[in-house]
């Protein structure tokens, strides 16, 4: 596999991540508080919120809406009045990413959420009122919320490396679920799904005609995502199927320049760049090659981490960071592959299957606690792993017993259609989306994610589950609709994640650092056992596949979020 | 002798009734009273067999990391080489110096030289195991009458009754590899330790193990036409058979054209295991298809059990030789099936840190 060389652009320690960055997003954030009182707090919330950010207010503007490519019925939704005319009844037939919030003419506060997560909404109900936010961080600034560490949260994040639901890692802050309404009056507050993930029946048409119903909706989904035909767009190109197959269908589609963006960790280091370099050659892109150096990473994880509603523990955060700063001084839109596994059958979905076929052997083996397994992160590790505050929370409501009822869903009755339905909306409504979402938004980029459109996802759900998963070949249909357009290598490629050096990172350049934030910076919060922590960081976990350098980052992600978003230092 | 819980040193006239006199917990053995080993030795071989708590492990694999500790009194170097030096010199001066009574110094001679060679006998270690099962078997229910049931002890008991109402699409589905063994004891091994999930690999063993699922495995097998298969079994006759079994036995792969690869173990990774073999069947050596004679020749003398390896070696070195084979295509070509050998097992020690170490990379997303 040979490719030209392409440019390489060498992150090292520099300013931090947004110094110098003077393009914005369209849209701003959302903010506001139920009942005008301290105008202090809307201050505090715009202010945190960032540039153009705007706040609900109990006069004039009654509706804010963050939203980025929005259609009903084929019409861009754009100003306040269009989002008016939608908000009451019509809005699980928007298209688009949005959060938006609004008083009811009685005075009632409304919250919704795009149908999978694109965009974020957190509240938090205090003693007289309900504040909301696009984050976190601005929750926390208005000063009325307690920085109180929700411990059960802790365990949840510590198998998932994400928050999984509507809880967050502050105790009494909430998200709004991707799909849900949530509503502050005089009944209290009230949630309600104003969409739900269907259930169509599987399709009857031919393989045939489904590969190229999907190739269909895919080229849409891509179409819609593209900025004016003369304006440059961008594309992260992992080099995977997902990445590549968006990459050349932005080339066919777009008439603009399409410039493509790849990571690479250095010399030493596995990466994918053969794979990204053959698309980007394949589809005539003008692509850069993004390389960090384990000092860049310990240099902006704190930058990037900072931005998370919630902490985010899987190593792409840093990498997304830097490829977003360096794809926004070229562009002011980049798509990504994101969706294409939990919405088409890719990985984590096999070892499931084995667990069904080996019931009672030995270990505990519910169906929760496979799926929690499933993640390779602590779950197995948390006995030895919590402190006796957190091992009581979760002892009060285990964590698997969140997961009985989606993984028991009957609405779904094949297998892979169900785990399917869990991953998109906890994978995708609460990891992958509010991740690229809250990571652009510094550096004034739209991320966005045709393989999560709202109809390519209800197109997938429709695949029968064997064109899914056909015996060991994941995302099958997926690869039969986009074979022309990519390298047979592309296709055929083993099956890989991103690859992230975190091993060698932590057994090498990383670990002093790692040494100081994991045992020093976490001490004060008396969440783990330092016995567990000494032998993680000598490396010394013991069974047969550690992990040492993912959980180290798992809990370096904490210590830098519990610094600089709960303390806010 | 020590005390597993306080780790105080006793004497044996001060723990009288096997009872610990500080901290007044009870002992499983005691050597004076005929039990050749110690509690602080079983607890020892526990913690090995159990890469001290984080590996299952089963008690045939308890029952040979007890043998692999349980070393026989050995004369020390020093005494060999001091009742050597005697020998020599006394022997040295009779012959040279001829002194009066020169018969005395001759039978001297001889005592010093049958005392070293006691001694260095006691040094040379048997290829066989030293304690015998039943020995164990009242060891190891003492053992738990005292201190219960290990921590990652696979208890097997009867499975569950395989789901009927298991999702219709399951059976759907295929797997990238699959891991054949001639015991089914290997099988709880593989799969308590979870190596099935980390893998995205199916364990069975040759006998049908395990029963409920087995028909849907093997029929979820067949649809993958690159199926990787691993055989992994003891160095017995008909366990180095095992690969070229599959790929004939129609029931199994046979007419499927896959090459099947061979971890072991076989007679050439014996020697780590010296003083935990079994003996053989003692046959007449024949060399057959997959065993050569030099093969047949120590498996008639010999058998060694693959539950001999430390189970955190066996898990390692079997995902080591995954590893070695992630990218070859299996597919021979024709319908006959090849078999070919893996070294996974041939290097060195059997110690905690050897074998195939975490591997694989770090992949996200």
């Amino acid at each position: 596999m040979t490719s030209r060389p392409h440019p390489i652009v060498h992150v090292g320690v520099g300013p931090s991540l947004g110094e110098g960055v003077t393009r914005s997003r369209p849209v701003g954030r959302i903010g506001g508080v139920s009942h005008a009182g301290d105008p202090a707090i809307g201050s505090r919330l715009s202010a945190a919120l960032g540039r153009g950010s705007q706040i609900l207010s109990h006069a004039g503007s009654q509706l804010v809406a963050d939203h980025d490519g929005c259609r009903l019925d084929g019409r861009v939704l754009s100003s306040v009045e269009d989002w008016r005319a939608v908000v009451n009844g019509r809005l699980a037939a928007v298209r688009g990413a949005f959060a938006v919030a609004w008083h009811d003419s009685d005075g009632v506060v409304n919250l919704a959420r795009d149908p999978i997560g694109e965009r974020t909404l957190f509240y938090a109900v205090t003693p007289s009122e309900l504040v909301f936010a696009s984050s976190v961080q601005a929750l926390l600034a208005t000063g009325i919320v307690p920085r109180t560490l929700n411990l059960r949260a802790v365990a949840a994040y510590l198998c998932y490396a994400y928050l999984p639901g509507r809880e967050t890692l502050v105790e009494g802050v909430y998200e709004v679920l991707p799909g849900e309404r949530v509503t502050f009056g005089s009944r209290g507050l009230q949630r309600e799904q104003f969409w739900e993930l269907p259930t169509p029946a599987p399709s009857s048409a031919s393989e045939e005609e489904q590969t190229c119903q999907l190739r269909s909706v895919l080229e849409t989904a891509v179409r819609e995502r593209l900025p004016q035909p003369d304006e440059p767009v961008g594309v992260t190109l992992s080099g995977g199927v997902d990445s590549s197959l968006v990459v050349a269908l932005v080339r066919r589609l777009h008439t603009g320049r399409v410039y493509t963006y790849s990571v690479s960790f250095g010399p030493g280091y596995a990466n994918e760049l053969p794979f990204s370099s053959l698309v980007a050659d394949h589809c005539g892109t003008d692509h850069r090659i993004v390389e960090l150096s384990p000092a860049a990473v310990l240099r902006y994880i704190d930058d990037s981490v900072g931005q998370l509603g919630d902490p985010i523990g899987d190593p792409l955060t840093v990498p997304n960071s830097l490829l977003f700063r360096t794809a926004g001084e070229h562009v002011g839109v980049v798509l990504n592959g994101e969706g294409g596994d939990p919405c088409f059958g890719g990985p984590k979905n096999l070892p499931m299957v084995l667990w069904a076929l080996y019931p009672g052997h030995a270990v505990e083996q519910s169906r929760e606690a496979s799926y929690l397994r499933s993640h390779l992160k602590c779950y197995d590790d948390l006995p030895e792993l919590l402190a006796d505050p957190v091992r009581d929370a979760i002892a009060a409501r285990p964590l698997v017993a969140d997961l009985t009822a989606p993984l028991a869903d009957p609405r779904w009755p094949d297998f892979i259609s169900r785990l399917q339905a869990i991953n998109i909306r906890l994978k995708g409504g609460h990891h992958i989306l509010p991740k690229i979402d809250a990571l652009s938004f510094p550096f004034g980029v739209l991320p966005r994610s045709p393989l999560f459109d709202q109809t390519v996802v209800e197109q997938s759900l429709a695949i029968p589950a064997g064109l899914k998963l056909r015996g060991t070949v994941e995302k099958y249909l997926l690869k039969c609709a986009v074979a022309e357009l990519l390298p047979q290598a592309v296709l055929e490629r083993p099956k890989s994640g991103m690859l992230v050096p975190v091993e060698g990172w932590f057994r090498g350049p990383l670990l002093p650092a790692a040494r100081e934030r994991v045992l020093d910076g976490l001490r004060p919060y008396g969440l783990f056992q330092r016995d567990y922590l000494e032998r993680l960081l000598a490396g010394k976990l013991g069974g047969l596949r550690p992990r040492h350098g993912a959980k180290i980052w798992l809990l370096i992600t904490l210590e830098s979020w519990l610094r600089r978003v709960l303390n806010g230092r | 002798m020590k005390c597993i819980r306080c780790m105080k040193d006793s004497n044996y006239k001060d723990r009288s009734d096997r009872t610990c006199p500080n901290c007044k917990h009870k002992f499983a053995f005691e050597p004076r009273g005929g039990d050749p080993i110690t509690d602080m030795l079983f607890l020892n071989a526990i913690n090995g067999v159990s890469g001290d708590g984080h590996i299952k492990f089963g008690v045939e694999n308890l029952y040979y990391e007890v043998n692999r500790r349980w070393k026989r009194q050995r004369a020390p170097l020093g005494c060999i080489a001091f009742f050597l030096f005697a020998a020599v010199a006394i022997f040295g001066y009779a012959v040279i110096a001829k002194p009066r009574h020169v018969n005395n110094y001759y039978i001297f001679g001889a005592a010093a030289l049958l005392v070293t060679g006691i001694a260095a006998m006691s040094r040379i270690s048997r290829p066989l195991v030293r304690m015998d099962l039943a020995t164990f078997n009242r060891l190891w229910d003492r053992w738990r009458e005292v201190h219960g049931i290990p921590k990652g002890l696979i208890e097997r008991a009867p499975l569950p009754e395989f789901p009927k109402d298991l999702e219709a699409d399951i059976g759907d589905y295929s797997f990238d590899r699959a891991v054949i063994c001639d015991r089914a004891r290997t099988v709880d091994l593989l799969v308590a330790n979870n190596f099935h999930f980390e893998n995205n690999c199916a364990v069975l063993s040759v006998d049908g193990y395990p029963k409920g699922p087995f028909k849907v495995i093997m029929a979820m097998l067949r649809r993958n036409p690159k199926l990787q298969v691993f055989v992994l079994h003891d160095a017995t006759i008909p366990g180095c058979r095992l690969a070229h079994q599959l790929i004939k036995d129609p029931q199994w792969f046979g007419g499927a054209g896959l090459r099947v690869i061979d971890l072991g173990l076989r007679p050439r990774h014996a020697d780590p295991f010296h003083g935990l073999l079994l003996e053989g069947p003692s046959i007449q050596p024949n060399e057959e298809e997959g065993i050569s004679f030099g093969e047949a020749m120590w498996l008639s003398k010999y058998r060694l059990e693959l539950a001999a390896a430390r189970p955190e070696q066996i898990l390692k070195r079997l995902f080591a030789g995954l590893m070695a084979h992630a990218a070859d295509d299996p597919r021979t070509g024709d319908t006959s099936g090849a078999v070919t050998t893996c070294g996974a097992f041939d290097s060195g020690g059997y110690g905690d840190g050897d074998g195939g170490g975490e591997g694989g990379g770090d992949a996200f997303g």
